[in-house]
């Protein structure tokens, strides 16, 4: 992303009330630090891009909304 | 009795002998250096062995001192009285060390110096025996040396693998991300999200599609490969009813195997099996396997699973009614990048890293896993982890 990237978004928006519900994570990185991070940051929902079809998003994103 | 003249005569003939004996014994010995010093330290005897190790001649060394066969810095630091100090301390005194000869060559050296009394107690002077033990010195350290050179290759191939497993794991990384953006493009124009694109050219688009989920899969084998390859896998085992899991598996793949029009057959006790296993690595085994047996194994065939405890192991054993192995193949069945040609094989893509990895994470639980077929009957595969109590 433009200025900042993922990780540094969540570490910034961690004050925005219930921030975390409202984050899926989108990686092509399957494990790592990075992912380790997002976990420790409070963020459940990660989706593997490359596991991802553009419908697969849409259900994603209304699964998440729903809970 | 007193002894008779001739009686003292024989003894003292025997005793000459006897001491002839000693003469010759020492003076002959060629492997060892034997000889007499004198209380202070002054050389008194010399034999072939001392010669030979040491460079002097008989007539030259007599009544030279000791201390003539120890380096510089050895005299310096007093080395020689010490030893002749302990010796008389102790009885005897032990030392390996570099020794000098005539010509100035050192040369390595075990040295025993014993303090010899007489009858009375008083110190009549010093027996030195040396061995000269350059060779196997010289061994020891040719073996050292070829040690810390094995040990710096061994830590070099290590470095070697770590670096082979990033490089593999960054370049996977790395194609995700435009096999993503075929994905995602193809997605856009098969799941409906652009009208009217005409039949023949989404008939093209969907092969095209499928070609690079099958690029995906195999990045992904790669990474999970290069991942357990780096041994950064780790694993967190429980006690967990295998039963349910493969319950849960074969639910699973209903759609996958009703598609072929195979059946699936579970022959599970009523009470729960329980293996030690990480869940999550142990149901990617068993979904690989599960996998193979169906896709090698044609239209209309059956696969059963049974499960028991044997040994210290609980068991799941996948059987299949496929294309089998032929036992010249099964030695390399679980190596890497290894695929087996067979009726099917050219049809199904794999990278080969399938069942690598399977052996691996089964080896990681401290489990088996074996492999018993018969072409064209079938292939049955034995998964066995430790029992979880």
């Amino acid at each position: 992303m433009p200025e900042m990237n993922g990780i540094e978004f969540l570490e910034k928006a961690e004050n925005i009330d219930d921030i975390k519900s409202k984050v899926i994570v989108m990686s092509n990185l399957s494990a790592g630090k990075e992912i380790d991070r997002v976990r420790e940051l409070g963020v459940q929902n990660i989706i593997l891009k490359s596991d991802t079809s553009p419908n697969q998003l849409i259900s994603a994103i209304r699964y998440q909304l729903e809970r | 009795m007193r002894p008779t003249k001739t009686q003292l005569q024989n003894e003292h003939n025997k005793t000459l002998s006897e001491l002839e004996r000693y003469k010759m014994l020492v003076e002959n010995v060629q492997d060892y250096a034997i000889f007499f010093m004198d209380p202070e330290g002054y050389i008194q005897t010399w034999n072939k062995g001392a010669e030979k190790n040491k460079g002097y001649m008989h007539d030259e060394i007599i009544g030279q001192h000791f201390s003539i066969f120890y380096s510089e810095q050895d005299n310096a630091d007093h080395k020689p009285e010490k030893e002749l100090e302990i010796a008389k301390k102790h009885g005897r005194v032990e030392d390996e060390d570099w020794r000098i000869r005539k010509d100035g060559t050192k040369f390595w050296a075990n040295v025993v110096i014993t303090a010899l009394y007489d009858d009375n107690g008083t110190l009549q002077g010093f027996a030195k025996v040396t061995r000269n033990l350059t060779e196997r010195k010289q061994n020891e350290d040719n073996l050292k040396l070829a040690n810390a050179l094995l040990q710096e290759q061994q830590r070099e191939l290590q470095r070697l693998n770590e670096s082979k497993d990033e490089f593999i794991s960054l370049a996977s990384h790395q194609l995700r991300t435009p096999a993503t953006a075929i994905k995602q493009l193809l997605g856009l124009l098969l799941e409906g999200y652009v009208e009217n694109v005409p039949e023949n050219i989404l008939a093209i688009l969907n092969k095209t599609y499928d070609s690079n989920e099958r690029q995906i899969s195999i990045v992904n084998s790669l990474l999970k490969v290069a991942q357990i390859d780096s041994g950064r896998i780790i694993l967190r085992q429980q006690p967990v009813n295998i039963n349910a899991v493969i319950k849960s598996i074969a639910a699973q793949y209903e759609g996958v195997i009703n598609d072929k029009n195979q059946s699936l057959s579970l022959s599970l006790p009523d009470e729960p099996i329980y293996g030690s296993v990480d869940e999550h690595y142990y149901r990617m085994a068993l979904e690989n396997i599960l996998d193979n047996a169906s896709k090698y194994t044609h239209v209309g065939g059956t696969i059963r699973i049974s499960s028991r405890y044997i040994d210290e192991y609980a068991e799941i054993s996948i059987s299949d009614t496929g294309v089998g192995i032929t036992p010249e193949n099964i030695p390399t069945l679980f190596d890497k990048f290894n695929r087996i040609p067979n009726e099917l094989s050219h049809k199904i893509a794999g990278s080969g890293l399938g069942l690598y990895w399977v052996r691996k994470v089964i080896d990681l639980h401290g489990g088996i896993i074996e492999v018993s077929s018969e072409i064209n009957k079938g292939t049955t595969f034995f998964i066995r982890v430790p029992k979880g109590l």
